[in-house]
């Protein structure tokens, strides 16, 4: 009588045939893809408060410069002084663990952002002098590059918004995510 | 937990914060020890007032009408030292002779772009 015995030879583990490398791959990026929304609103944290802090250190040159700006000149000092007080606030209410509270400033963020992307625009099609008082390194970005980075800011913005309704509306409905 | 949770994240904000400020204070520092050099300070009136122009690229010397017999722009230099914004006639006098400015080119007079 013949026996057979069945060899089974394992092949070497291929990333693309692996499906423990695979589910752990998928689980990361859903890992990072879940926590991305709070990535976003640090970040706005961040950006608000160096870029808001660079204008109050720097007053008498924001308010010299923005007394430049095509019809806001007039408003100058509200405008050096408002802003930057606005972007500390929110960089500071960003950071409160408080769902409404986070929610409203990252709303108020995203639109700040938008402003601040449109101002851009307009600058670089209307304005021959072009004027910008952004505070820090960013102000040493060139026109497109600045443009290019607000956008990005303002998309992320607006992901992190419906991401976190999102969310919150899941841990409300099931009490988890 | 859920308070050791919040927590954290109020530490983590505020972390987050002191950071933006630390990073703003060291780029601040940063800029002010590095040599400037190629900025350009244009008469704005005929007693002599000098204004940082915001894009060194955009002067041009056929801006400027004879209308003072004040340096119509000057150039900074690479000399390591502080050069405000703004300055009249005497500081542009202190300014170069301590090296941190030099004339843009023999032109007198008032830049109007």
């Amino acid at each position: 009588m013949e026996k057979r015995f069945n060899i089974t030879v394992y092949q070497q583990d291929h990333l693309a045939s692996s499906p423990k490398r695979g589910a752990s791959i998928r689980s990361g990026a859903r890992w990072i893809y879940r926590r991305l929304p709070d990535v976003i609103i640090y970040g706005y944290a961040f950006l608000y408060m160096y870029t808001g802090w660079t204008k109050l250190m720097n007053m008498a040159a924001f308010i010299r410069g923005n007394s430049k700006i095509p019809h806001l000149g007039q408003y100058a000092k509200l405008i050096s002084y408002g802003i930057p007080s606005l972007e500390i606030v929110l960089a500071i209410l960003l950071v409160i663990p408080v769902y409404r509270i986070k929610r409203l400033a990252l709303w108020t963020s995203t639109l700040l952002m938008g402003t601040f992307t449109i101002y851009l625009c307009l600058m670089v099609r209307f304005v021959e002098k072009k004027l910008c008082h952004c505070g820090g390194v960013i102000e040493s970005m060139g026109w497109k590059t600045h443009i290019v980075f607000n956008i990005i800011w303002l998309i992320a913005g607006i992901f992190a918004l419906v991401r976190t309704k999102v969310i919150h509306s899941k841990i409300q409905k099931n009490g988890k995510i | 937990m859920e308070k050791f949770k919040k927590l954290g994240q109020v530490l983590l904000g505020v972390a987050l914060l002191s950071g933006a400020v630390l990073t703003q204070s060291f780029t601040q520092k940063a800029v002010k020890t590095t040599k400037f050099a190629g900025e350009i300070y244009v008469n704005g009136s005929s007693s002599g007032s000098y204004e940082k122009l915001t894009s060194p690229g955009d002067y041009d010397p056929n801006n400027c009408q004879e209308t003072s017999d004040q340096n119509c722009a000057w150039r900074r230099t690479s000399t390591p030292g502080t050069v405000p914004d703004n300055f009249d006639a005497s500081t542009a006098s202190s300014l170069h002779a301590a090296g941190l400015i030099e004339p843009m080119n023999d032109d007198k007079g008032v830049y109007i772009p």
